[in-house]
């Protein structure tokens, strides 16, 4: 059968699972309200009729249940492998740009990495699309129902943008607020439109790193996201959410990839951050070259970038490539490694010019190491692309 | 150049003498989103019960600065979980055994409020601008400085700007040094709180200026900065009769660190775990108190008190006494802290 037919069957599977949740959790309205419990997590739910409104959000909260982690994970591999995969569970996205960075770029379908998926969810709501509101306080004690910030972002991706009144997003807004997996794909078809205005790299979706512009831009070009703010410490290095501090969004968001709250949720990534010198002083990047610094304070030292994991071959889970040939069966979609690439495709191994091996050799930064990733097939395609494997900065997890 | 000693501790009840008073900490679960002022004596190994509390956003950064004369603590926390945390910050007043009076809100992201010796509180405050297209533009803001009133919370507006940033970097004489980033540039104001009056000082300045220090005596305003292109980040000091500046050192990262020294020699931080070096000579005013960076604050008696900072980690606070001698030494003095908490120190009470 084809992946297609398993995707739409799976679908169909989720979806029931939904609706008995939802039922479940009206039933446990019919009941009666709940005082929260003296250690309640802080959970905001400010629906549209709430008197707490103040921010105009337009959509009421609808009823529900949380996924567990493990059908978190199931989602996040979904949505992560862009609107082919999730079908009419989300809302359709235009093609995303790969290449930006090189002398051919081209459409390819919309795809995202999985890691940089799991951690801003994880830093926007926690992982909790609904929850049992504490706040505002006619909500204090009701059901568990979709997670409704102050500033109205709703649910998993906290969904703000075309959630106020009077708005009218290209998306349902009400799928938005009842159903998880449709919320975190219209949180990315948010994202993919934030992709398409900076570059960063050789613009490649597979690369982590190269999403660090689009990341900034998901909590928006704002000055307070600059990581030159003369108001942050000069002495941060990689935010660490246990220890918390004020840091950019985006700074966040890479340092939450490299401290899981546990193992079941991912496993660390240990992403290389641009040079704040070349980021300027304005509230949003210019196009950036290839990220190398260990540290978003620090470049004396550097890190290898990272393919995102989400895209090997081991599991099937590679996306399709538009008119580009089948990648490698030894790890997947992964850089060069600082060799010249054909024409800026990354994935034929051929000699060339462009790309990430030119922003390596303009820069005179050392080439991109392979990081977890770095699976070469063979001694001999080794030679011809002229791999030097930096030592890996992280093991090779599998999920 | 003279060895540095780093001697063992003295006997705890020795030191009670002629410590300082007690250290104001602000102790911040930031999981919890909780944060408790303790107010601490150094060497004392018993753990000071809080005395007032905040709860805040989780994850929020947390700054505060005590106010002379005074028990009570401005800090300045998000209290909301909101995406743009540009202008989320409040400032808040912590006195033991009072709940938490907030102040005023819209503060800058980051900011600390600038309190001067003589009990006035100046903050950076602002409201977002309209988002620009996503093809370019910046997003200019509605920036203010104000002064709060510490006992009611009243405001009163100094300066104005759209733009992107204006920073209260110090101190001098009877004026306010603020940085200002607007659409066209940097420039470093001096602002008269009483007379408003404004004027120029750099214009223009460095885009990448930080961590500044006032160097009155001097007469110069140092800062770290570096250029895109560069190789390194560097210490420059800015003559604030004439505006020029001059290139005073240079290093491998943004954490430099500029510490002006009692007697008025410049300090700066060479690497992690390089401790504080003078700028010029070369000689170790500072030895290294751990593999990271040390930001320090000085007292009279001969004390430093500041914070060790391992980038990435929780920062570990820092009380020395600087005996003289024959060799200059620091003597570290323990200070007991909740465990798993982030720790700012926020002061020493008289």
């Amino acid at each position: 059968m084809s992946e297609a037919f398993h995707n739409a069957r799976a679908a169909t599977s989720r979806r029931a699972a939904w609706s008995a949740r939802v039922a479940a959790a009206a039933a446990c309205a019919l009941a009666g309200l709940l005082a929260p419990p003296a250690s309640a997590q802080f959970c905001p739910c400010y629906t549209a009729s709430s008197p707490g409104n103040t921010h105009d959000c337009g959509v009421e909260a609808a009823l529900g249940i949380n996924p567990t982690v493990d059908e978190w994970q199931d989602i996040f591999a979904l949505v992560a492998r862009g609107p082919t995969a999730w079908g009419a569970l989300g809302p359709s996205i235009d093609p995303l740009t790969e290449g930006c960075g090189t002398a051919t770029p081209r459409p390819v379908t919309p795809f995202f990495p999985c890691e940089l998926v799991k951690a801003i969810t994880r830093h926007e709501s926690g992982w909790r699309h609904f929850c049992e509101p504490t706040t505002p306080s006619d909500m204090a004690g009701r059901s568990s129902r979709t997670i409704i910030s102050f500033d109205c972002g709703y649910g998993i991706a906290q969904v703000t943008s075309g959630m106020h009144r009077g708005e009218s997003p290209p998306f349902d807004r009400s799928r938005v607020a009842s159903e998880p997996t449709y919320n975190l794909a219209t949180g990315m078809q948010i994202f993919a439109d934030k992709w398409r205005y900076r570059c960063v790299g050789g613009g490649y979706p597979v690369v982590i790193e190269h999403w660090y512009s689009a990341v900034w831009a998901y909590n928006g070009f704002a000055y307070s996201n600059n990581p030159n703010n003369a108001a942050y410490s000069s002495t941060r290095g990689v935010w660490d959410p246990s220890v918390g501090g004020s840091a950019p969004y985006q700074e966040k968001i890479f340092g939450w990839m490299e401290h899981p709250p546990s193992s079941a949720n991912w496993a660390p990534v240990f992403p290389a951050y641009p040079d704040p010198r070349n980021i300027g002083n304005g509230s949003s990047p210019p196009a950036l070259p290839e990220p190398a610094c260990a540290s978003p304070t620090d470049c004396s030292t550097s890190r290898a970038r990272n393919v995102s994991s989400c895209f090997r071959s081991d599991g099937g889970t590679l996306p399709p490539l538009d008119g580009g040939p089948t990648p490698p069966a030894d790890g997947g979609i992964r850089p060069d490694g600082g060799a010249p690439l054909d024409g800026g495709n990354p994935n034929d191994g051929g000699p060339g010019s462009g790309g990430l091996a030119a922003a390596d050799e303009v820069l005179g930064h050392p080439p991109i190491g392979c990081g977890c990733n770095c699976g070469i097939g063979s001694a001999s395609l080794a030679s011809v692309l002229g791999v030097l494997c930096v030592r890996p900065r992280r093991r090779s997890y599998r999920r | 150049m003279p060895a540095i000693l780093s001697l063992p501790a003295l006997l705890p009840s020795l030191l009670l003498l002629a410590l300082p008073s007690e250290l104001a900490l602000l102790c911040t679960d930031s999981e919890r989103g909780v944060t408790e002022l303790r107010l601490q004596r150094a060497g004392d190994e018993r753990l000071a019960p809080p005395v007032a509390t905040l709860q805040h956003a989780p994850r929020s950064g947390i700054t505060g600065d005590l106010l002379p004369g005074t028990r009570a603590v401005l800090v300045t926390a998000a209290l909301e979980q909101v995406r743009d945390q540009s202008f989320a910050s409040w400032l808040v007043s912590l006195e033991p055994g009072r709940p938490a009076r907030r102040l005023a809100d819209g503060l800058a992201v980051a900011t600390r409020p600038l309190v001067t010796p003589g009990g006035r509180v100046f903050v950076s405050r602002g409201r977002a601008g309209t988002a620009p297209p996503p093809t370019g533009g910046e997003r200019l803001d509605a920036l203010r400085v104000d002064e709060i009133d510490p006992r009611t919370g009243e405001a009163r507006t100094l300066l104005e700007a759209n733009g992107l940033q204006l920073l209260l970097i110090g101190v001098l004489g009877p004026e306010l040094l603020v940085f200002e980033l607007g659409a066209g540039g940097a420039r470093v104001l001096a602002l008269h709180p009483d007379s408003g009056t404004v004027r120029s000082v750099a214009n223009p300045a460095p885009l990448l200026a930080r961590d500044f220090v006032v160097d009155e005596r001097a007469g110069r305003l140092l800062y770290t900065t570096s250029e895109p292109g560069a190789r390194g980040w560097f210490i420059d000091a800015l003559d604030l009769r004439t505006g020029t500046a001059r290139r005073l050192v240079e290093g491998p990262s943004m954490a430099l660190l500029p510490t002006l020294f009692p007697d008025g020699r410049v300090g700066y931080a060479p690497k992690a775990g390089g401790g504080l070096r003078e700028v010029g000579s070369g000689e170790l005013l500072l030895p290294p108190q751990g593999p990271g960076f040390e930001r320090l604050r000085f007292f009279p008696g001969d004390y430093a008190v500041g914070l060790h900072e391992v980038p990435g980690r929780r920062p570990e606070l820092l009380v020395m006494e600087r005996l003289r001698g024959i060799r200059p030494a620091v003597e570290r003095i323990p200070v007991t802290t909740p465990q798993g908490v982030r720790v700012e120190l926020a002061g020493l009470l008289p």
